[in-house]
C-alpha cells in the first residue's frame, strides 16, 4: 500500500485539501508522509494556507457568522422560554438586510437558518403533501406485512429461513422475518401503520414482529434499536424484548441496546415518557421515566439512573486487594498489587458511555526497577510488540455494541510511545474526549481523533506489568480515578 | 486565559446576556470557522457547523470554568460538532485525515492568532498580489465558497483542473509568504 512516490502523494494531497479522496488514497498519503519529511512538511504548511484564507474569508464574511449566532440565539432563547432575556433587536430577523449574498455554487442541502425560514412557509404545502403521502403509500399491514423498511443506510437484509434478501425502503416485513444490519454504519428505519418508528443501527438482529391485540411485539437479539413509540391503546403496550429483558411502551421514545458480550445486559435509555423495563430471569422490574436509563442483566441492580451518570465496576483478576469508592460526582478506584499475586484489574464501565462528555482516567504507576523499555498502547496489545524482559502495559478498550472499536486499525496509531528510560513511577493520563483520545505518561504524551460516533460504547482499562521471563506480576498502580466530566 | 473584559463578559453570558455572548465569540468566528471547514471540507456546511457550535457553547457556558482555556473548549466543541456533520456527508464517508488534525493543533498552538503574525500579514499581502485565473479560483475556493464543480463552470474548465488551480494557487501563496519572510529577515 504504502508505495507512493511523492509525485503521486501530492496528488492526492491536492484531493485531500478539497475533500475530494478516498479512505484507501487518505491511508497511503498519510503513510508516504508519516516517512517524508519534505511532503510533510508541504502538506503541513498547505493546510495552513487553507485555515489562513478560510479564516480570512470568515473575516470577511464576519456579519453572515454574527447574524448566524443571533439567530441561533434567538431559537435557543425560545427553546429555554427565556425570551424576556433578549435584546428587542435579536427577534428580528438577522438576515434581514445586508447578508453577503450566496455565490451559484451553494449546495442544495440544508443550510441551518435559512431552511428553517422557508420550512415556515412551507409548513402548509408540506402538511397537504404529507396526507397525500400517507394515503397514497402502502399499508404495512397488507399481505401480513407488519411494518414497512421506509429508509436504509449499509449492508441491510430481511432474512427468512435461508432466504437472504438485501432491505430496500418500501419492502414489508412479516413476521416470520428477520433484519439484520451490518456493520456499524448500517442502519434500517421500519415504520408500522400507526407512525411508529424503529430504527435499528450497527450490527443489529430483529425479529419477532407482530402486531395483534395485545399490542405491538418486537424481539431485539443484538445491537441497538431507537423507537419512537406512538401512543398506544390501552391494554394494549408495544413490548420490546431482548434475551435479558423486556420493555413495555404505552408511547415513547427510547433507545434499547443488547451487549451480547461477557457483560450480556440490556440497556434502556428513556429520551421521552415513561417506559417499564422487566428482567426476565426473576420478573423484577423499574419504571425509567425520561432522560434516565437502566440496565438488565446478571449481577447489576435493575435501577433507573439519570442517563449523565456513570457507573464502574472495579474487579481485582487473580488476587489483587481493590477497594471501590463512589463520591459525589466521581467514582474512584485504588489498588495496590503485591509482587506475589500474579494479576492485574480491569476496570470497566458497566453502564455504557455516550460519548457525551469527556472521561478521564488517571493513575500512578509503578514498577520495581528503571531504564526498562516500555510499550503504552491503545486497543489491542499484541505480545509481538512487547520487548525486553518486562513489558509493563496499559491498555484502554473501547467497545461499540459489544465490539472492540479501539484497535490499532481504528485508531491508526496504536503505540503511544515505545522508548526507553521512562522514569518511574509515571503518572498515566487517559482523557477521551467526545472527539479526541489523549495519552499522557510521565513527559510523553499523544493524542488523536479516535473518529468514534456519538454512540454508546463501553471503555475497558488493563493495567500489567508482567515479567516475561518469570511469568510473575510485578509493580504498583496507585490512586487510580475514573472521572467523568472535565 | 480569557483576559478581565472577556470574564466580565463571560460572566454576563452566563446570566443568558445574548448581546455579550456575541462580544466574547466574535473574536473567535475565523477560528471556528476555518477548523469547521478543515475538517468537514465544505464551506457552507463549515458556516452551519459555527453555528451550532455557538449554540452549544452558548447552553453550556455555565460549565465553563474561567480558568480553561476557552479557545481550547470551543476547538473541542467545534471539532466534535465537524466531524458529525462530516459524517453527514455523502461525499465524505472517510475519517478526516490525521495531516489535517495535526496541522489544526500546530496552527492554534500559539494564543496569538496566526493570521496576526508576519506570517499572516505576509500571506494577506500575497492574496492581494495574485493575478489571473488563480486570483478568480482563490476569490471563488475561498472567499465565495463555491464548490470545486461551480467554481470550474465560472472558469470554464473541468472540475480536475479547477482543483489543480486551487492547488496551485495554494502553492503559490505558500511560496510567496516563504519569499516575503526571508526578505523581511534579511
Amino acid at each position: 500500500m504504502n508505495t507512493l512516490d511523492c509525485e503521486r502523494a501530492r496528488g492526492f494531497l491536492a484531493d485531500m485539501l478539497v475533500n475530494d479522496i478516498d479512505a484507501e488514497d487518505l491511508e497511503s498519503l498519510e503513510a508516504h508522509v508519516a516517512r517524508c519529511a519534505p511532503c510533510a512538511r508541504l502538506a503541513r504548511e498547505s493546510v495552513f494556507v487553507d485555515l489562513a484564507m478560510s479564516e480570512m474569508a470568515a473575516q470577511a464574511n464576519l456579519k453572515e457568522l454574527t447574524g448566524r449566532l443571533r439567530h441561533g440565539l434567538t431559537g435557543s432563547q425560545t427553546e429555554k422560554g427565556a425570551t424576556e432575556r433578549q435584546a428587542p433587536e435579536l427577534r428580528k430577523d438577522p438576515l434581514d438586510g445586508g447578508s453577503p449574498s450566496r455565490s451559484s455554487g451553494r449546495s442544495a442541502r440544508s443550510s441551518g437558518p435559512r431552511v428553517r425560514y422557508l420550512m415556515g412557509g412551507l409548513a402548509a404545502s408540506a402538511l397537504v403533501g404529507l396526507g397525500i403521502f400517507l394515503l397514497a403509500r402502502p399499508s404495512p399491514k397488507a399481505d401480513g406485512v407488519v411494518a414497512r423498511v421506509e429508509r436504509t443506510q449499509g449492508e441491510v437484509y430481511l432474512i427468512k429461513g435461508d432466504l437472504r434478501n438485501p432491505a430496500v425502503a418500501g419492502a414489508g416485513m412479516v413476521r416470520d422475518q428477520r433484519l439484520v444490519t451490518i456493520g456499524r454504519t448500517a442502519s434500517a428505519l421500519l415504520r408500522f401503520s400507526d407512525g411508529t418508528s424503529l430504527e435499528a443501527a450497527g450490527e443489529t438482529e430483529i425479529g419477532g414482529l407482530t402486531e395483534a391485540s395485545e399490542g405491538k411485539r418486537v424481539f431485539l437479539a443484538r445491537g441497538q434499536l431507537r423507537a419512537d413509540v406512538s401512543p398506544q391503546p390501552n391494554g394494549a403496550p408495544a413490548v420490546i424484548r431482548t434475551p435479558h429483558a423486556e420493555a413495555t411502551v404505552m408511547g415513547t421514545s427510547l433507545i434499547i441496546h443488547v451487549d451480547p458480550g461477557v457483560a450480556a445486559s440490556t440497556r434502556l435509555d428513556v429520551e421521552n415518557g415513561k417506559v417499564r423495563l422487566t428482567r426476565l430471569s426473576d420478573r423484577a422490574g423499574v419504571d425509567v421515566i425520561s432522560g434516565h436509563f437502566a440496565v438488565a442483566g446478571a449481577g447489576t441492580d435493575l435501577v433507573a439512573r439519570k442517563r449523565s451518570d456513570l457507573f464502574w465496576k472495579a474487579e481485582s483478576r487473580n488476587g489483587w486487594s481493590v477497594s471501590f469508592e463512589q463520591d459525589p460526582g466521581s467514582f474512584s478506584f485504588r489498588g495496590k498489587q503485591s509482587s506475589t499475586a500474579a494479576a492485574d484489574v480491569v476496570v470497566t464501565s458497566v453502564d455504557s458511555w455516550n460519548l457525551a462528555d469527556s472521561l478521564t482516567i488517571s493513575f500512578l504507576w509503578e514498577v520495581e526497577e528503571r531504564n526498562r523499555e516500555f510499550v503504552l498502547g491503545v486497543g489491542i496489545l499484541p505480545p509481538a510488540a512487547l520487548d525486553g524482559s518486562e513489558s509493563p502495559s496499559v491498555q484502554l478498550r473501547i467497545f461499540d455494541h459489544g465490539v472492540i472499536v479501539g484497535t490499532a486499525d481504528t485508531l491508526k496509531r496504536t503505540w503511544v510511545g515505545q522508548g526507553k528510560n521512562l522514569a518511574f513511577p509515571a503518572r498515566v493520563t487517559i482523557r477521551l474526549t467526545p472527539e479526541r483520545l489523549e495519552f499522557t505518561v510521565g513527559d510523553s504524551s499523544w493524542s488523536g481523533s479516535h473518529g468514534l460516533p456519538a454512540a454508546p460504547v463501553k471503555v475497558q482499562l488493563t493495567v500489567g506489568s508482567k515479567h516475561r521471563a518469570t511469568g510473575e506480576y510485578v509493580g504498583v498502580v496507585r490512586d487510580l480515578t475514573v472521572t467523568q466530566g472535565r | 486565559m480569557l483576559n478581565a473584559e472577556e470574564l466580565e463578559l463571560l460572566e454576563e453570558a452566563k446570566s443568558g446576556d445574548t448581546e455579550a455572548f456575541e462580544r466574547l465569540m466574535v473574536p473567535y468566528l475565523p477560528m471556528l470557522f476555518a477548523s469547521g471547514r478543515a475538517l468537514c471540507g465544505d464551506y457552507h456546511m463549515a458556516q452551519d457547523i459555527v453555528q451550532e457550535t455557538l449554540l452549544i457553547a452558548f447552553k453550556k457556558l455555565d460549565r465553563f470554568f474561567p480558568e480553561a482555556c476557552f479557545k481550547g473548549w470551543l476547538r473541542a466543541i467545534v471539532q466534535r460538532v465537524a466531524l458529525e456533520f462530516r459524517r453527514k456527508l455523502t461525499k465524505a464517508r472517510s475519517r478526516c485525515s490525521t495531516i489535517t488534525e495535526e496541522a489544526l493543533e500546530l496552527y492554534y498552538k500559539d494564543a496569538t492568532p496566526r493570521r496576526a503574525s508576519p506570517w499572516g500579514a505576509a500571506l494577506a499581502k500575497c492574496v492581494q498580489s495574485l493575478q489571473g485565473r488563480v486570483s478568480r479560483v482563490v476569490r471563488s475556493f475561498y472567499y465565495e465558497g463555491m464548490s470545486l464543480d461551480a467554481t470550474a463552470a465560472s472558469l470554464g474548465t473541468t472540475v480536475p483542473a479547477a482543483k489543480q488551480l486551487v492547488y496551485r494557487a495554494r502553492l503559490a501563496l505558500k511560496d510567496c509568504v516563504e519569499k516575503r519572510m526571508r526578505s523581511e529577515t534579511s
